[in-house]
């Protein structure tokens, strides 16, 4: 198993008398591009605000990099964050912010900033300031402040915001790239959980400051991937007939529900195969469960 | 924490404000006091200023802004007396407070302090480096404010009479950490109520001596309390710029004291609020 890198133990925070995250309970490894995913208002902002040290947690307590409490302080550098809107200086250019940035973190070199900005498809914007710049460029050049110091966990609060279809692509192609070049582990957030299951290996769903459900990239497009969902009687006989018919891709999932994951036009056929080895079938269907009506499912009042 | 300095200095140096303020503080000085002798001839001028010394005793009559540097019996001007003039007036103060709340506000309102603020090993080192960058403006604010003030009187067709070394070293020096303590104040305030708004409002009103009427109604209920001799101003920092010139070495050491006492006070005011308080 992969080493835990963060890993939050009843996490809360209350403003008020509303409890912005409610105990969430989350596990990121090295390596993995975590997808938060949730409503508006879930607890996602929040729970990243806290991991990226802008606020402090109400009660709970969260692991980084091993080290909790006060030893946080000690791996704080490790980990950079964009959270909400990237915050920019207006009056200054793409350079000049990145520059400033790169003072804070003692890295020195103008060829370090333009590499950024190629990075992140900025590397043409001159002198104009940041002021004068679209949602999508400012948001790229978020994503390239977050980078400067080439952090081991990289916070992206929603960084598609705002973004053009062709921004999305390459802000996607981006992250997987630094995520597997350069090692680095991405906590990632979004509502948009087609978006985010194009590079996520890992997923968190929240609903109302909650932690609903953490699944791998696997899982879930197991749970939503094109099967026959058929209800029997007699599971174990229905696997011999499958078997049989050199069906090898399902699942039992409970006492009366298999999943098959092929042989998808020969509903009929196996549906005969199973009632004539004495399986009463009270259902069986092509079914899908798409990425939306998953999350939907999940996250439902 | 001297990356972070790093980091304040380039963006100070960077904002507009910065070189507008130095600028138009620099520009204006030359002028007022090149057009000094024009203006204290000025008969209606004569008057006013007659009319305000009149009124000395009254406390009240501080408030605003009223610069006139008075000459030598040949008509000539004093190096400390020139200079001391306008700062006594809280004229640096009201300028050096308009910058602070710009910078110190800046990366609050614009979000930046999002990108390294929780990366920070220790938040007051983040309230150390604004410290140090406002302090760096203050010198640098005094160097202008000195040079165009000496500028305006060659300008005028007047000699400057320097004081002595000693003199000018120890009224300078004095101010000056005065007014890094009154930016360090302003500095405090603007991370305790992060509203650039209410921030101004303060500044400028302690630059214009708004406050005195506050000072004045508490020194009247400290009197009734059994202090006789109650003047809450006299341990103000504003109070002490108001007050140290030429003739003060007296009171150099309470007012070094005030100066960092207050300095200390916000600076731990400051980086507490900063250390607790949630940066977004």
């Amino acid at each position: 198993m992969s080493e835990i890198i963060l890993q939050t133990h009843d996490l809360r925070k209350v403003y008020g008398k509303q409890a912005a995250v409610d105990g969430i309970e989350l596990k990121v490894e090295r390596g993995a591009i975590y997808g938060l995913i949730g409503k508006n208002g879930a607890g996602k902002t929040t729970t990243l605000k806290m991991i990226g040290g802008l606020t402090a947690p109400t009660s709970g307590s969260f692991t980084l990099f091993g080290k909790s409490g006060a030893e946080l302080a000690d791996v704080r550098g490790r980990v950079s964050s964009l959270i909400e809107d990237p915050g920019l200086f207006g009056n200054m250019t793409a350079y000049e912010n990145l520059k400033a940035k790169c003072l804070c973190y003692g890295i020195k070199g103008d060829e370090y900033i333009n590499n950024l900005l190629k990075l992140v498809g900025l590397a043409d914007v001159g002198k104009k300031k940041a002021k004068h710049f679209s949602l999508g460029m400012r948001q790229r050049l978020g994503i390239a402040l977050a980078m400067v110091g080439e952090p081991d966990l990289l916070v992206l609060d929603e960084p598609i915001n705002g973004l053009d279809p062709e921004g999305i692509v390459e802000i996607r192609d981006m992250l997987t790239r630094v995520s597997k070049e350069k090692g680095i582990t991405i906590l990632i957030s979004s509502h948009i959980l087609e978006e985010l299951s194009k590079v996520a290996t890992h997923y968190g769903i929240m609903s109302k400051g909650r932690m609903v459900e953490q699944l791998t990239a696997e899982e879930l497009s197991e749970k939503c991937s094109l099967r026959i969902e058929a209800v029997v009687d007699r599971p174990e006989l229905a696997s011999t007939v499958l078997d049989g018919l050199g069906i090898t891709n399902y699942k039992v999932i409970d006492k009366e529900t298999i999943n098959i994951m092929e042989h998808l036009d020969d509903v009929a056929h196996i549906n005969r195969e199973l009632n004539a080895a004495g399986v009463l079938v009270s259902k069986i269907a092509v079914n899908n469960e798409s990425l939306e009506s998953f999350f939907l499912s999940r996250t439902a009042d | 924490m001297l990356n972070i300095i790093r980091m304040e200095l380039y963006r100070m140096v960077r904002m507009k404000s910065f070189w507008v303020i130095l600028i138009i503080v620099g520009i204006m000085n030359v002028i007022s006091v090149s057009l000094n002798d024009a203006m204290m001839s000025n008969p209606e001028m004569q008057k006013a200023i007659e009319s305000t010394k009149a009124k000395e005793d009254d406390p009240l009559s501080n408030i605003g802004m009223s610069v006139s540097i008075e000459r030598d019996e040949n008509g000539d001007y004093g190096f400390l007396e020139t200079i001391t003039s306008a700062v006594r007036e809280m004229l640096c103060a009201l300028f050096i407070g308009i910058f602070t709340v710009i910078f110190v506000t800046a990366d609050f309102n614009t979000g930046y302090i999002k990108n390294y603020g929780g990366a920070v090993k220790h938040r007051w080192h983040m309230v150390f480096a604004k410290g140090t960058a406002v302090l760096v403006y203050t010198i640098m604010f005094f160097a202008v404010f000195i040079l165009s003030s000496s500028l305006g009187v060659y300008v005028g067709g007047h000699k400057l009479i320097m004081d002595p070394a000693g003199k000018i070293t120890e009224v300078l020096g004095v101010q000056c950490l005065l007014h890094i303590a009154f930016a360090w104040i302003i500095m405090s305030l603007c991370l305790i109520v992060r509203n650039n708004l209410i921030s101004m409002i303060v500044s400028c009103c302690l630059s214009f001596h708004v406050f005195q009427a506050l000072y004045i109604l508490a020194d009247k209920g400290l009197k009734k309390l059994g202090w006789e001799n109650a003047e809450i101003s006299n341990y103000t920092v504003s109070g002490r710029i108001m007050k140290y010139g030429l003739e003060s070495s007296k009171i150099l050491g309470s007012t070094l004291l005030i100066a960092a006492i207050f300095a200390v006070v916000s600076y731990i005011l400051g980086s507490l609020w900063v250390t607790k308080k949630d940066l977004v």
